[in-house]
């Protein structure tokens, strides 16, 4: 691209002017083919210029080349001019590119070339690049031309190009499609113009659902040797169980230690209970991504070796040592980042994590095992797949099943205090804490934590210094799913004690005390809001405190009790009072939603009352004959 | 000829060392393969319960070896036993061992991964195939070496031994002894012929034991006669360290861990080659003088000018020196990078962006061109650890920023390239006590304090008025003064819009924040207005209202009940809070905040709240603070956490109302 010439660096200029305060960049244009040259391989082309306006809007015109044994850069070239001064464009060959191969895990074989343009703005930035398909195809491209927000969009296009005659799938959402021959091809081509940028905020509806992108991939699918069909998730599922032929042997001593071990088990729920105790003492999580083993479990036989593997190498483990003992079990593949696949679009590639399915007939229910945490408690579906659609990899081929969700008022943070205080305004407390469901999560490694760390995670959010922490008993009811099968719903419980200093604040002859020192406030936008708002999961935190107040003391002032009935939720706040005990409940019941923009400031009045409610305060005073005699 | 290897003995003494080291808390045998039941059984640390990993032993040798033909490698041998404890300590099984791979790369090899297990009474071995030991080749200079150990479970015992062999002999660095895991026992072996000469300085809370001793050897050079040296041995050891973690307000905690830094500061083969590196300041002063750094701090360009023209009429010398800067900021925008050698000037103008050490060098140019006798100040920064003025070192700075001389004699520090500093404003990270001035003139070279350049202040007036409604409504104005300004300004720099800023600023109050402005123009002050409105409880006849509509001290700062680091604060600061409240008829002040005094002599600091009714429908509430300390000792911890908490506490104080 030459110097820009004066109309055009005055259009540009004006296009930036033009651009609202939420436009950070424009994608002026972005083109996109892949050319399937065999059924193996191809050639992928991007020709993108983007107008950056503001520093915030730079992740739109940040270049970041994925790579592997699949695909490689053949080609790039580039240039960023900016448009104050002399607008004489920076020329960018390879060599200008960061080449990073460092994988997250423990081995892979990506690497990424990626480029972030400097400059004064407004910034035209440039791109042309191409990528080499080879040793298969699972699928072409995704189309995405925004990826980030305050990103407008001029025009972007997306053509897949194949033999005529040669099936393809595709799914797209918010751009135009047009399918045209010539000269013995068949062109696919996808355009979407003039779309506004999206605003970031929180609880908003999936970027999926706002954004305009395309999926396609071939009908038949040849990768990495293993030939199959992905018309639809029957064929998924077989062209995967076709990669598992020989990674299921165990060594036989193994084999017979583990008829040994399982002897005395009555039930397949017995056995299972036994195999995933093994597995969490003998093995763990470690990620290695390599070819076609990025889709292929790891030989059972080596995760028995080497006492690793990633969640394939780990779920196929779990399955092989399971069918040891004849018990039936099915490896199935999930999207965790997302609870519904693409209506009527099968392909791996929205897969990111194995697991395993353990039917339980006399239970009437599965066991959905997650075989790199084996902390979980057998028969709880874990907050990454509750209620997602999955696909079941079976000999017959792939069948898609969705895993049962848990009504949201399940999840529970239930809270319970009991507060000694005294006139200087210091306490003791004697606490207890249960977190049910999803809530429990995050504490299923607690036991094992330092004392410092406990505590630290105890504390946290507590609005008060903390002495004399100490953990008095932690328990958990994860052995229940053996009697309660699918009302199984695991629970976790803290009891602990503590001392603090600063309590409540003394003044004179009046202690002012916070209503709710553990109580987290929920936020409130204050910028006008532009998305539809959306809670994709309620629950329920109840907080109850009884309070000893020192004798000689009054009650002054008392919040009122607060009862809130919305379509946000419900809200309760109520205080009672017998003798020097007052006894303060909370809670919140939070609902599941979607709801259009112009309520938020409804939601806002919502808030704001709780938040109020958790943050007074009740004052005390010393009753006043007290106070004369020590006067 | 054969190349002849000056040191041949040091790989048997390594490989057949059966040190036993026996008076720390667990015996161990150092030699590989040699663990113990009592290894292999325990399951906790007697010394620390929480551990959740436990380095049973660790020993290094590093060999700084010399050919014949006098070239010179560095061979480093590890060997470390790691006993996990609890299920989160299985990542000590996990190993990225880093090593450099551009020209004359390193070579790790010899890598040896074993894991114990005791079963059904025996110990037993998993080595790892070597088809699970990796080689990542991150970027065209580093590359990492990964692998994972094989069959681990809580109560496995790993042990790694590998190889690096390398030519970067100059880079001996860090000996670390101690980590964020106990260590039971650790020993080091540094041998080097006694050619190489070393600054060495020692730090951490914990000293490892040490001996020095030589051998005497003999090296046929090639082409002349056989040559007598001795081989320097140094040997250190430190027994039962404890875990040494990161924690908050601290600018580089790993700078406490027991640890020797090692500088190569002269080669020196007599009659062969002499060569100096850092003997002394002097020495890094000169290296530094022959490089880009001073040269382009004093070079010339055509703009130079239009910015003498840009300041004509600016009287004063503080605004001339921001002047020049903008003007240069004008031209050349910072990348966000540091650097620590600048560009050519005319590259920087040429491309309109460059780093910070090459917009120092241009804003250096320009005011000396302009008669501001402008100066590098070489820095090495707070994140990066203390710098020792005893510990000469060449790779002691990581950046630099001016020093500039008024015609008039006044000094001032400036880094140009940030936008929320000024002239004696810098950011946080520089404020350092050990900072090395190299004059423009080439005249001797000094050390400087940047710790407390000014005086940072931050005043905060508050006018509120009580509402019919029962609410209070009023108006806030911060003034913030050099780096409280600075803060103040980066504080905002992390949001998109001011929306966000009252977002963030109302999370945690009952203040609903109307309106928001600030000026944070290129200067030392920031100024911050809004107007807020504020519900009160209102209970009976009372009305209590809360004056502190902001606060200074988080709750959340010094939660853990012990420490075991020193406590880095940012910089002194004075803060004032003056908060007046207008009281409508019908109304009388029943209590207000009783006025106290607080103070802390570890942190050198002190706190004071005074209320009074300075007429019928008038209250004033003014809170004071002042920190004069930036580093304190962790014994103090306890007392900085009482007095952190009362202050807090203070935030809480309720005036209190009552309707007549």
């Amino acid at each position: 691209m030459k110097r820009i010439g004066g109309l055009l660096l005055f259009l540009l200029l004006s296009l930036s002017l033009q651009a609202q305060e939420k436009d950070c960049a424009v994608i002026v244009s972005h083109t996109e083919t892949f050319r399937l040259t065999s059924p193996v391989s191809g050639e992928h082309t991007v020709d993108k210029t983007i107008l950056v306006n503001h520093e915030d809007g730079l992740d739109a015109a940040t270049l970041v080349i994925y790579q592997d044994s699949f695909r490689s850069l053949a080609s790039f070239s580039g240039e960023v001019t900016s448009l104050q001064g002399s607008g004489k464009p920076l020329k960018l060959k390879e060599k200008d590119l960061v080449v990073l191969a460092l994988s997250s895990g423990l081995a892979d074989d990506g690497k990424t070339a990626s480029y972030t343009p400097q400059g004064r703005y407004p910034m035209l930035v440039h791109y042309v690049y191409k990528i080499h398909y080879r040793k298969g195809i699972a699928s072409f491209p995704a189309f995405t031309p925004i990826e980030s927000e305050k990103v407008k969009l001029a025009e972007a296009s997306f053509t897949v190009d194949v033999p005529e005659g040669f099936p393809i799938k595709d799914y797209s959402h918010m751009v135009s499609r047009e399918v045209s021959t010539e000269k013995g091809r068949t062109l696919y081509r996808w355009t979407v113009k003039d779309f506004p940028a999206v605003v970031e905020e929180d609880m908003m509806p999936s970027y999926l659902e706002l954004l305009p992108y395309v999926l396609a991939s071939p009908m038949s699918i040849d990768y990495g040797g293993y030939q199959g069909d992905q018309s639809n998730w029957k064929g998924v599922g077989s062209w995967l169980y076709s990669m598992q032929e020989n990674v299921q042997e165990l060594p036989p001593h193994f084999v017979s230690e583990l008829r040994k071990i399982t002897e005395g088990c009555k039930s397949d729920l017995e056995k299972l209970e036994v195999l995933y105790a093994y597995l969490r003492e003998n093995t763990r999580y470690v990620s290695i991504q390599l070819g076609i083993g990025g889709l292929r479990p790891m030989p059972a036989e080596e995760v028995h070796k080497m006492g690793f593997g990633d969640c394939k190498g780990l779920s196929n483990y779990l399955r092989c040592m399971l069918a040891a003992v004849d018990v039936p079990s099915d490896y199935y593949i999930i999207g965790t980042d997302r609870p519904n696949l693409v209506p009527g679009y099968a392909s791996i590639n929205q897969m990111n994590h194995a697991m395993l399915a353990v039917p339980m007939p006399q239970l009437q229910d599965t066991v959905w095992v997650e075989c790199t945490n084996p902390s979980y408690p057998l028969g709880y579906r874990h907050s990454g797949a509750a209620g997602h659609e999955v696909v079941l990899v079976q000999p017959d081929g792939g069948k898609m099943v969705r895993i049962p969700s848990y009504p949201d008022s399940l999840s529970r943070i239930i809270q319970v205090a009991d507060v000694t205080l005294a006139e200087d305004g210091s306490a003791r407390l004697s606490l207890s804490r249960e977190l049910w469901l999803d809530e429990m999560e995050p504490y299923l490694g607690f036991q094992n934590l330092s004392d410092n760390a406990k505590a630290r995670a105890l504390t946290s959010g507590m609005k008060l210094h903390a002495d004399a922490i100490k953990v008095e008993s932690i328990r958990n009811n994860f052995n229940d799913y053996r009697t309660l099968g699918r009302n199984f719903v695991p629970v976790i419980g803290i009891d602990y004690s503590m001392s603090t200093r600063v309590y409540a604040n003394v003044n004179r002859e009046r202690i002012f005390v916070p209503v709710n020192p553990v109580a987290m406030s929920i936020p409130v936008q204050k910028s006008g809001r532009v998305n539809p708002l959306v809670n994709e999961g309620g629950g329920i935190i109840e907080n109850r405190v009884v309070l000893h107040i020192p004798d000689g003391y009054t009650i002054e002032s008392m919040p009122k009790d607060v009862n809130l009935d919305t379509q946000w939720g419900r809200f309760q706040s109520h205080i009672s009072v017998e003798g020097n005990n007052i006894t303060i409940v909370q809670i919140i019941h939070a609902y599941r939603f979607e709801a259009p923009a112009q309520s938020y400031e409804d939601y806002k009045t919502f808030a704001r009352a709780v938040n109020k409610a958790y943050s007074s305060s009740l004052v005390l005073r010393k009753c006043l004959s007290l106070q004369d005699n020590e006067g | 000829m054969k190349s002849l290897k000056v040191i041949t003995g040091v790989c048997a003494l390594f490989l057949a060392g059966a040190v036993s080291a026996w008076s720390q808390s667990i015996p161990v045998n150092t030699k590989i393969g040699k663990i113990s039941y009592t290894e292999a059984e325990m399951l906790s640390y007697s010394l620390d319960t929480s551990a959740v990993a436990l380095v049973l032993c660790e020993d290094r040798n590093i060999v700084l070896d010399i050919d014949s033909y006098l070239r010179i490698t560095k061979t480093t041998y590890v060997h470390e036993r790691i006993k996990i404890l609890k299920e989160e300590g299985k990542s000590y099984a996990d190993y990225k061992i880093p090593y450099y791979r551009g020209d004359d790369p390193e070579i790790v090899n010899e890598i040896k991964v074993s894991t114990y297990n005791v079963v059904n009474g025996v110990i037993q071995e998993t080595k790892l195939a070597r088809k699970y030991i990796f080689n990542e080749k991150a970027t065209s200079n580093l590359g990492f070496i990964s692998f994972s150990a094989p069959e681990v479970k809580v109560g496995s015992v790993i042990e790694v031994s590998y190889k690096i062999e390398s030519p970067r002999y100059w880079e001996i660095g860090d000996i670390v002894f101690q980590r964020s895991i106990p260590v039971n026992f650790v020993e080091v072996k540094f041998d080097y012929v006694n050619f190489f000469y070393f600054n060495k300085m020692a730090r951490g809370f914990l000293k490892p034991t040490s001996s020095f001793s030589g051998e005497g050897r003999t090296m046929p050079l090639a082409g002349y006669q056989s040559y007598n040296y001795t081989l320097n041995k140094e040997v250190y050891s430190l027994k039962d360290a404890p875990a040494l973690k990161n924690e908050s307000y601290s600018f580089c905690p790993s700078q406490y861990r027991a640890a020797i830094s090692y500088e190569l500061s002269s080669i020196s083969i007599p009659g062969q080659v002499v060569k100096n590196y850092s003997l002394r300041w002097e020495n890094v002063d000169d290296t530094f003088r022959d490089s880009p750094v001073l040269k382009r701090c004093h070079d010339n360009n055509k703009h130079f000018e239009g910015y003498a023209k840009a300041v004509q009429g600016i009287e004063d010398e503080k605004e001339v020196i921001a002047a020049v800067r903008n003007a240069v900021l004008k031209d050349i925008k910072w990348d966000e990078k540091r650097g620590m050698v600048p560009q050519e000037l005319s590259k920087s103008y040429k491309e309109g962006i460059a780093n910070a050490a090459s917009i120092n060098a241009v804003v250096a140019s320009a005011l000396n061109h302009l008669g501001y006798t402008t100066s590098p100040v070489l820095i090495k920064r707070r994140s990066s650890g203390f710098l020792a003025s005893f510990y000469v070192s060449t790779e002691a700075f990581d950046t630099f920023i001016l020093q500039v001389k008024t015609p008039s004699g006044q000094v001032y520090y400036l880094d140009a390239a940030t936008k929320n500093g000024y002239v004696n404003v810098l950011p946080i990270d520089f404020l350092v006590a050990n900072a090395r001035l190299l004059p423009i003139d080439k005249s001797a070279a000094s050390w400087v304090d940047l710790s407390s350049l000014e005086r940072n202040m931050q005043n905060v007036v508050v006018t509120a008025k009580l509402q019919e409604d029962g609410l209070v409504s009023g108006d806030v104005k911060v003034t913030a003064y050099n780096e409280t300004a600075y803060s103040a300004k980066s504080y905002y720099a992390r949001f998109s819009s001011d929306d966000e800023v009252i977002e963030d600023m109302e999370k945690d109050d009952d203040v609903e924040i109307l309106s928001l402005t600030h000026d944070f123009s290129y200067s030392p002050e920031a100024v911050i207005q809004y107007s807020f409105e504020q519900e009160n409880v209102e209970s009976g006849e009372f009305l209590y209202i809360k004056p502190f509509v902001t606060t200074f001290h988080s709750e959340s700062s010094f939660r853990n009940p012990t420490r075991e680091i020193p406590i880095e604060f940012p910089y002194k600061e004075n803060i004032t809070y003056q908060y007046t409240l207008e009281i409508p008829e019908g109304y009388v002040v029943d209590q207000l905040p009783a006025s106290s005094r607080l103070g802390s002599s570890a942190m050198n600091s002190q706190a004071q709240i005074v209320s009074v009714e300075t007429d019928p429908h008038h209250v004033t509430i003014r809170f004071t603070y002042r920190n004069n300390s930036i580093l304190i000792s962790q014994d103090k911890y306890q007392d900085v956490r009482a007095y952190w908490e009362q202050i807090c506490n203070l935030y809480k104080s309720t005036i209190v109302l009552r309707k007549i």
